[in-house]
């Protein structure tokens, strides 16, 4: 357990950041996308565990991104989001699917082609969830297929690429010296 | 890296076969014993290229009181770290040198540590799971901890604060707090880093106090402090950093300090206005409990120098005095800003009420008061930021709201305390001309970054900046165009001598040329050289509104609005000024829990069941609700923790429906998406609008998942409203074995969970001050996220590093059984019986339900 005292409070504090971003993204995804066709909807759900992939982009550790996956939601819930204890299982699923993502790659690599598929792989927990939980199952198989594309691509898109972005403007500001993203990126470049 | 050569303890003893031989035999002489001593000692950044600071060599003596005194930057800090051995044990940085500690500093907690920022340097929520954390770390047994903890709280003057949570203390007890926390682990040596840097006078000169009383009880000290100025009698020597991270001079402190005061301003350390200490050594130094008076006298020779050097005469004479509702202009004077009956609330809590006052034409006006009392908010309101809640606010003889957005950007200028919420653009020189000009700087643009000494970090993140470089940017950036106000909310807040004096001397010219500045401060010093005018806020209301003159001569005001540092740092005082803070403070203290869900007076069996095995069951239950899919299950499953939380959590009805009715309108949706996307069975009656296709099937499918989610809502709330999110905490390291890093980490991240939502109102606030062309700009979420983000890694860094300036690392921190706990988290039989019984009664509601 290699973790640094300084890499699980930076987790933490970011998934507090994140929960509440989800808490205002929950009712923008139902609301402007949701009741338009749940298909669509797909296309924002990415944002959900942004912090999965930005947290393990910064601290880089196995389990980061699960970790932050779980922790996030769960402030989600702890705010009072409206998905109630549901948000944590979210957090587990989608957070089990970035990790799966990142663990593909040895926990090694974090370019943009490995982000993009950790993201991916998180909208894989997030069908699945939303098939069972969710009332998937009930509509139909076109919508169901579109929806897990869409939620595919807004994963890599959101989760992936997004937090990526986001997080190489933290290193360019230089608050990140203290952490594995800032050594590696001195190393390697990556 | 430790060792190497001949360690002072060889050293001191060589020392102390010389002196042995030549004095009497049988008397033992004194030697000094170092307890820490650094030799050639250079220290370099990860990611650095230049080392912060070389070639330090020092010694530091068992029961000396140490100031260190530099620039901002200079690495006082990061040398005083690395005596805490917190370099590089928890911040990364290559040492080089000699560092040697004496055996009974190596234990954890031994070197106590107060750090700056009040609100970085806690992981717990309440007082007493604070001061027992340190104790955890150094595996004391629980019954043994009280005893521990009553002392240090009485040290300090909190002991009525025991089971209060600190987040609603005041800066200064924040302070004191983390001063017993240190205490508890009976240091060998404190180290307290600008303590009082975020503190008004007030709560400053309370931490002051507690210094003394240390320094008295015969405590090592080791004290970074720009305000060093009372603290001067206290101290025995003082070590003189430079800009570029040497010891240039170390010795007793009058005497250095008096030798080198032209070298100190050059520096930029103090304000050229300022005057050296009385070269005297004065009875404080040889006897220190004889004090007060005498340090009071030679505060009285420095704080104030020469009085008044303010402008133009013609407004000094302005204003009727003290009460309010005042007014301060004169006849024929025109009035830049006014105000009437003004009124603020935040939700229910009152800020200030009954506030009337003009502030003239071409006026410098100080708003001045004790944290906490509104003087933010009031330059908020007056910058159209905040919104009255009753009252009127005119500016230019025009209210405010009728100012178009457009003309009002033009007409003032704002300035926040933190200035990174104000950047939008990540390069200096793209910020400070409000565009993207990359390479091509315009040269009035390259003038402007000359005069702020920001000419070589044009291509640099404004993020990157240093503290008085950032404060810099921005007010470079409030002079682009040119305004009719300038209100600048602190902005000599945390920077040295050098930028205050930058800052001020801009400010004075465009006072002179007419416009008028606002700004809020604690330095009465600043006050008094530039501030025509004043307003003085207590909590609660205006107290005084008039001229600077008039305010200094008027004690009484400014010792209620806790104005006056320059006392003596005495004592005695102390206990009565933690007293009178009793009153205000014990009623915030008792707030709620998560910050978001109110706390329960009455108390359900439900809170005596272990919270993690309550979560994981819960979980368990919710699981096993999943697979309700008709209307009757779905009811009866949303049913069952509506029923516990009103029996077993005890939750009045009316509170139930309150905390689920904001869902509905949510619930409401997702029954609609069912309603027109379900799939059905041919043959089906359904109604086609554009698109979709409604159906009663659909609509029953959409009511159960509504149901089903609201059941997930219900058990969540039984579950918050039975659960002490510590215990919960604490039982995750206690009862499943994680590892406290990760527990207590965790803690303490969520105690920032309310501090974003005040940090997201005014980094919005600051967003709506940009002008239209880069409006653009500033809604794209990298600008909100960059912020934001920095600012949470920060406070990330901080926290951690203060956690393991406690002991927090190793065993303690690795292993469940490596601390001892001060809350035990018990399991019983009955939260086996409860989760399971929960999981059996959903089950079975499912099977007998169809």
């Amino acid at each position: 357990m290699n973790w640094k005292l300084r890499d699980i409070v930076l987790a933490v504090i970011f998934s507090v950041v994140c929960g509440a971003i989800y808490m205002g993204w929950d009712w923008l995804d139902n609301l402007v996308f949701g009741t338009w066709s749940p298909a669509l909807q797909g296309i924002v759900n990415g944002m959900w565990w942004i912090a999965s992939g930005l947290v393990a982009y910064i601290i880089r550790r196995p389990g980061a991104a699960l970790f932050a996956g779980f922790a996030s939601a769960f402030f989600e819930f702890a705010f009072g989001s409206p998905y109630g204890t549901g948000a944590l299982i979210s957090g587990l699923v989608q957070g089990a699917g970035a990790e799966a993502g990142l663990m593909l790659g040895g926990w090694r690599h974090y370019n943009a082609w490995m982000m993009m598929l950790s993201g991916a792989a998180g909208g894989v927990g997030n069908t699945v969830q939303w098939l069972f939980q969710y009332q998937g199952i009930h509509y139909s198989f076109s919508t169901q297929v579109g929806y897990f594309v869409l939620t595919i691509i807004s994963g890599a898109l959101l989760a992936g690429l997004l937090a990526k972005s986001v997080a190489d403007a933290l290193y360019r500001s230089g608050t990140l010296n203290n952490f594995a993203v800032a050594m590696q990126k001195r190393v390697h470049g990556q | 890296m430790k060792m190497g050569g001949m360690s002072p303890t060889e050293r001191s003893s060589l020392l102390f076969s010389v002196l042995a031989t030549s004095a009497t035999p049988l008397v033992t002489p004194i030697v000094p014993t170092p307890l820490i001593s650094l030799k050639d000692v250079t220290i370099t950044y990860e990611g650095a290229d230049l080392p912060v600071l070389s070639g330090i060599n020092l010694d530091i003596f068992r029961g000396e009181a140490v100031l260190f005194l530099g620039p901002s930057g200079c690495g006082k800090s990061t040398l005083a770290m690395l005596c805490a051995g917190l370099i590089p044990r928890a911040v990364e940085g290559q040492v080089t040198g000699q560092v040697w500690r004496h055996a009974e500093l190596e234990r954890p907690g031994s070197i106590g540590y107060v750090f700056q920022d009040p609100d970085t340097q806690f992981c717990m929520l309440q007082v007493d799971d604070e001061l027992a954390f340190g104790l955890e770390n150094l595996c004391i047994p629980s019954l043994d901890m009280r005893a521990r903890m009553d002392a240090a709280l009485t040290a300090v003057g909190l002991s009525t604060f025991k089971r209060a949570r600190h987040e609603h203390f005041s800066g200064g007890m924040k302070q004191k707090l983390a001063i017993a926390t240190a205490l508890t682990m009976s240091p060998g040596m404190l180290v307290l880093d600008e303590p009082t840097a975020n503190l008004d006078p007030r709560s400053t000169q309370q931490v002051f106090q507690q210094i003394v009383r240390l320094r008295r009880q015969g405590q090592t000290l080791l004290v970074i402090e720009h305000k060093f100025e009372a603290l001067v009698p206290w101290m025995d020597r003082v070590v003189l950093f430079n800009r570029g991270g040497q010891v240039v001079f170390s010795g007793p402190i009058r005497e250095t300090l008096t030798a080198h005061w032209h070298w100190l301003v050059e520096q930029g350390v103090v304000s050229p206005w300022q005057n050296p200490p009385s070269p005297v050594t004065s009875d404080a130094q040889i006897h220190p409990l004889a004090v007060s008076r005498t340090s009071s006298e030679t505060q009285q020779g420095w704080t104030f120098p020469g009085g008044n050097t303010r402008g133009t005469g013609s407004q000094k004479t302005a204003s009727s005095v003290s009460q309010v509702p005042a007014v301060c202009a004169t006849k024929g004077e025109r009035t830049a800003f006014a105000l009437w009956d003004g009124e603020l609330y935040y939700g229910v809590q009152r800020v200030w009420t009954g506030v009337s006052f003009n502030i003239p034409e071409g006026s410098f006006t100080a708003i001045v008061g004790p944290n906490g009392s509104g003087k933010s908010s009031l330059l908020q309101v007056l910058a159209g930021l905040q919104r009255l809640t009753s009252g009127t606010v005119e500016a230019y003889g025009k209210a405010l709201k009728d100012w178009k957005a457009k003309e009002r950007t033009q007409l003032l200028s704002f300035s926040f305390q933190n200035p990174e919420y104000q950047f939008i653009y990540e390069r200096v020189g793209d910020e400070l001309a409000n565009r993207m000009v990359g390479d091509k700087v315009p040269a009035e643009i390259s003038q402007l970054l000359a005069e702020f000494g920001l000419e070589k970090t044009t291509q640099q993140s404004p993020f990157a900046l240093s503290q008085g470089q950032k404060r810099r940017l921005s007010v470079a950036a409030m002079l682009r165009d040119s305004h009719r106000a300038y209100l600048l909310d602190e902005p000599t807040f945390g920077q040295d001598a050098h930028t205050q004096q930058v800052i001020m001397e801009k400010m004075e010219r465009l006072h002179e040329a007419g416009s008028t500045i606002v700004m809020t401060t604690h330095d009465m010093d600043l006050v008094r050289r530039f501030a025509t005018h004043v307003l003085v806020l207590v909590p609660g209301k205006l107290r005084f509104v008039g001229s600077s003159q008039e305010l200094f001569t008027q004690p009484e005001i400014m010792q209620e609005a806790h104005l006056l540092a320059d006392q003596a740092v005495a004592e005695e005082d102390s206990d009565r000024g933690s007293c009178d803070s009793v009153a205000d403070e014990q009623q915030q203290v008792s707030s709620d829990q998560w910050g978001v869900v109110d706390t329960q007076v009455r108390r359900g069996w439900t809170h005596s069941l272990n919270p993690p095995w309550h979560l994981l069951f819960t979980l368990g239950a919710i699981g096993v609700a999943l697979v309700a899919h008709s209307l009757a299950q779905a009811l009866a499953v949303f049913l069952l923790p509506v029923v516990l939380m009103l029996a077993a959590a005890r939750l009045e009805p009316l509170q139930v429906v309150k905390r689920l009715s904001p869902f509905l309108a949510f619930y409401i949706l997702y029954v609609w998406s069912m309603t027109a996307y379900a799939k059905v069975s041919p043959g089906t009656p359904v109604i086609h609008i554009l698109w979709m296709h409604l159906s009663f099937p659909g609509f029953i499918l959409g009511l159960i998942l509504a149901l089903r989610m609201l059941a997930t809502v219900s058990f969540g709330l039984l579950l918050i409203s039975s659960t002490d999110i510590t215990n919960l905490v604490v039982g995750l390291s206690q009862n499943f074995h994680v590892p406290p890093k990760f527990a207590y980490g965790t803690l303490a991240g969520i105690r920032f969970a309310p501090l974003f939502q005040s940090e997201w109102v005014k980094l919005r606030q600051a967003r709506q001050l940009r002008g239209k062309d880069a409006r653009w700009r500033a809604m794209r979420p990298i600008t909100y996220a960059l912020p934001l983000l920095t600012q949470a890694v920060r406070m990330s860094e901080r926290v951690a590093r203060a956690m393991e300036a406690r002991g927090f690392f190793g065993p303690p921190a690795d292993l469940p059984q490596g601390r001892t706990y001060y809350r035990s988290v018990r399991v019983h039989w009955w939260d086996f019986a409860y989760g399971i019984g929960l999981m059996a009664v959903v089950a079975t509601l499912l099977l007998v339900i169809h």
